[in-house]
């Protein structure tokens, strides 16, 4: 069973990403919710988790500092994180990728875009079918 | 980069709609011809600043009735435990997905750009 992890400080949006993953092909999975990058670093050191999709506006500490934090460590820089936020355009996603993120969206999220966006992530999704 | 308030309109409809169709499955329309008077105690309002490249700020006011409608549809409760924080807290992403999306509707993709944290209040 796939672990994922999502971070935002809102509970409405961590409810839409994992309504959107479920749709997408996440049914099954266990969904862990962090609202703020600190909490989510603190579930990572507890879980051993598939990925994290996490937002970028938070309070207590941001989602780019949470991809700093997970790319500068060796037990989690192997852990996809996909990028989701309202505030991404072009010229962040490539500062965003070039830092490391797996994948970033904007939001608001769909499950279209999940496919089109992370797929590789998603069980089944591997080889590119669509759900 | 001049943008006019016909095109203005259309760019906020768009970024409106994209947003509530995607977040609560709702269909979005133009404002009605004979729009329902709501007083002000049975809204919510949140704001949001913008901070980069050009300081700003956008509101939004939405009924509570409707967002109790948007909260149901989220979050598959029944409309007697949707709480009040669950609304402010559905009106403040509301807020943070339109302001995201009409952002990226103006400014040039080579633009970043910063949002601050929405803050609500009746």
């Amino acid at each position: 069973m796939m672990k994922i992890i999502i971070v935002d400080d809102s509970a409405t949006a961590r409810m839409i990403v994992r309504r959107c993953l479920e749709i997408a092909g996440c049914s099954d999975a266990e969904f862990i919710e962090a609202g703020n990058g600190k909490e989510a670093l603190s579930l990572l050191k507890e879980h051993k988790v598939d990925f994290v999709i996490s937002d970028l506006n938070m309070p207590v500490m941001d989602g780019e500092m949470l991809l700093k934090w997970m790319k500068a460590s060796p037990k989690l820089n192997e852990i996809p994180l996909v990028v989701l936020s309202s505030a991404v355009n072009a010229a962040k996603d490539r500062v965003l990728l070039d830092m490391g993120a797996f994948a970033v969206m904007s939001k608001p999220i769909s499950p279209a875009k999940i496919n089109e966006t992370m797929s590789e992530l998603i069980p089944g999704k591997e080889s590119g079918y669509g759900y | 980069m001049g943008i006019n308030q016909k095109e203005l309109k259309s760019i906020l409809t768009q970024a409106v709609s994209e947003t509530i169709e995607n977040m609560a499955f709702m269909m979005v329309t133009n404002e009605a011809e004979n729009p329902e008077t709501i007083k002000s105690d049975e809204c919510l309002k949140t704001s949001l600043l913008i901070l980069e490249p050009y300081p700003g700020e956008l509101g939004l006011v939405m009924s509570k009735k409707l967002l109790s409608k948007i909260a149901v549809s989220v979050y598959s409760l029944g409309e007697e435990e949707i709480t009040e924080n669950i609304l402010i807290d559905v009106i403040s992403e509301l807020l943070n997905t339109i302001t995201g999306s009409l952002i990226r509707r103006i400014l040039p993709d080579n633009f970043e750009y910063e949002l601050g944290l929405p803050e609500s209040g009746d």
